[in-house]
């Protein structure tokens, strides 16, 4: 096992090394997109919110909130799937990319059928990350620098952006690395929906053939990635955090 | 929203001369009508889970009209065996509500356990911080998986399963709060008229942490319930009794997620009501007995 070798798949007489590492990119592509949109979108999402608090914005935040921790991701990608692919036809129904494309064709049918698995993981973990990080910036806006950069006379612009949120960063970018095991359980299930060949419907796939060796590999392998994941936000907030940088050393 | 989830400011007035503070809490609850529908909804899915299985016949065999969509007679239509769906949603009402239970209490004593423990002797607290820790950075689905497919697919599996890897949470808050208990006079008071370390842990700090216990007793056993689901989906659950996330899986394997709507619409809604009742009762609750609240948003 430490060199690398996981047994053999019952199923496919293969090697689960090399099963798993040919499904591995898909799975990666997808959560890796979902970590990022999520983080992207999520942060300003939840500075909005806490700078007009309990405004619209607040408000609509909450209710995603609440609906992203409620909602069973199986059924919001079907209801995305029927809407959107059934019914208007934007989206392929399922699998990774259309064979027989090369080119510019190719990266566009992967990214018509990374959109809607995409668009599932982010809807289950935006409105709890957003929440979190408006927590944090209400927080940052009550603290006593925040209220001397105002006193300065800066503009409330540079207060938020440059005072308030570079503060608010380094808790939501540890956060997400936290989020990263729920992140890859809701991969597993959004791929089995939307047949994504990544290694959450390889996991699907093997519990219909009682494939153990697969079922053990898989799990190694996505909690190795998500181990080697935290380790790359918690360098990302040494980064961007100068008091990490010296306060361990002293 | 904000006011619709959280007691409103008028709660605060209500005469509070004479009443005790459970009264209070309750008195809070109840204002508004979020807290009646959250706890009436609750209230609704326990007796279904309860008595509806006494009622409806246990949905077997094979029947003759197979995807038929909802009507008088199959009122939520019928699967791909034509069974009859709504008889399946109502078995798996009782399914996912045992599940929920019982995993919750085996998440909140583990959870409760060694949260106070970790608090109580320092020497413990490395271990089992890192621990939790440990717990909380894994992806628990596929772990739970990948247990679940060796021990052999069956309500027992699922719910010990479910409850033993859900406590990190509970105990990480636990401890946290059990930490400042502990800091307290009647604490070194137990302690100095020869109280054991067991009885102080279980009769003077666990009766302090006990409102945060049912709280998240409630929100352990929603995020159980999608667990179940999650883990009957992909083919994990008891072959033997109807989930919600079994009848999901038996959609996904005859291809109709999509095209038998009914299929995956009432088990949905089913699980998305009773998952978003119990959170909002538990986060209520919690505004509600929070001593300093005052109606003022924070």
């Amino acid at each position: 096992m430490v060199n690398g070798n996981l047994g053999t798949s019952f199923y496919s007489q293969s090697p689960v090394t090399d099963d798993l590492l040919t499904r591995l990119p898909w799975t990666l592509l997808l959560a890796g997109c979902a970590f990022l949109l999520t983080m992207v979108i999520g942060i300003p999402l939840g500075v909005a919110a806490a700078v007009k608090r309990d405004g619209i914005r607040d408000q609509i935040l909450r209710f995603f909130g609440m609906a992203g921790q409620a909602m069973f991701v199986p059924s919001l990608a079907v209801l995305l799937l029927a809407v959107f692919a059934l019914n208007f036809g934007w989206f392929p129904i399922g699998g990774a990319v259309d064979s027989f494309v090369e080119g510019p064709a190719y990266l566009a049918s992967v990214v018509s059928h990374l959109a809607l698995p995409l668009l599932t993981l982010v809807f289950i973990q935006i409105g709890p990350y957003a929440l979190t990080v408006r927590t944090n910036m209400l927080q940052v806006l009550g603290a006593d620098y925040v209220r001397s950069a105002r006193a300065r006379g800066l503009s409330p612009h540079a207060v938020v952006w440059n005072h308030g949120l570079r503060n608010a960063m380094i808790p939501a970018v540890t956060l997400m690395g936290l989020q990263l095991g729920t992140l890859v359980g809701g991969a597993v299930l959004t791929e089995t929906v939307f047949a994504y060949p990544g290694v959450g419907s390889m996991i699907f796939e093997a519990v219909g053939r009682q494939d153990f060796p697969i079922l053990q590999g898989a799990f190694i392998l996505l909690a190795v990635t998500v181990v080697f994941a935290n380790l790359v936000t918690d360098l990302v907030c040494l980064a961007i955090d100068p008091k990490l940088r010296t306060g361990n050393r002293a | 929203m904000s006011t619709t989830l959280t007691p409103s400011a008028n709660a605060a007035a209500l005469p509070a001369r004479g009443m005790s503070p459970r009264q209070r809490t309750w008195r809070r609850f109840f204002d508004g009508p979020v807290g009646y529908i959250t706890t009436g909804i609750l209230a609704l899915f326990v007796v279904v889970g309860v008595f509806g299985p006494m009622v409806v016949k246990y949905p077997s065999g094979l029947g003759t009209s197979i995807l038929q969509p909802p009507s008088a007679q199959n009122w939520f239509g019928t699967d791909g065996l034509g069974l009859d769906v709504f008889a399946e949603v109502v078995w798996g009402t009782r399914m996912s509500l045992l599940v929920a239970l019982f995993a919750g209490l085996i998440a909140v004593t583990i959870g409760a356990f060694l949260g106070i423990a970790a608090a109580y002797f320092r020497r413990l607290d490395p271990i089992i911080t890192t621990l939790t820790d440990v717990m909380l950075s894994l992806p628990l689905l596929p772990l739970m998986i990948v247990v679940t497919a060796m021990v052999g697919p069956s309500i027992v599996t699922l719910t010990l399963v479910i409850g033993f890897f859900s406590w990190p949470e509970i105990c990480r808050l636990i401890r946290a709060n059990a930490l400042v208990v502990s800091a307290l006079p009647f604490i070194d008071g137990a302690r100095a008229i020869g109280s054991s370390p067991l009885r102080i842990m279980l009769k003077e700090i666990l009766p302090m942490v006990s409102p945060l216990l049912v709280v998240n007793a409630l929100l352990t056993g929603a995020r159980a319930v999608i667990s179940e689901a999650g883990l009957s989906f992909l083919g994990l659950g008891d072959p033997d009794t109807w989930s919600w996330g079994r009848i999901l899986q038996s959609a996904q394997r005859d291809g109709v997620l999509v095209s038998a709507w009914w299929q995956t619409l009432f088990p949905s809604i089913a699980i998305l009501l009773l998952v978003l009742s119990a959170t909002i009762i538990g986060m209520r609750f919690n505004d509600s007995r929070t001593a300093s609240f005052t109606g003022v948003k924070p």
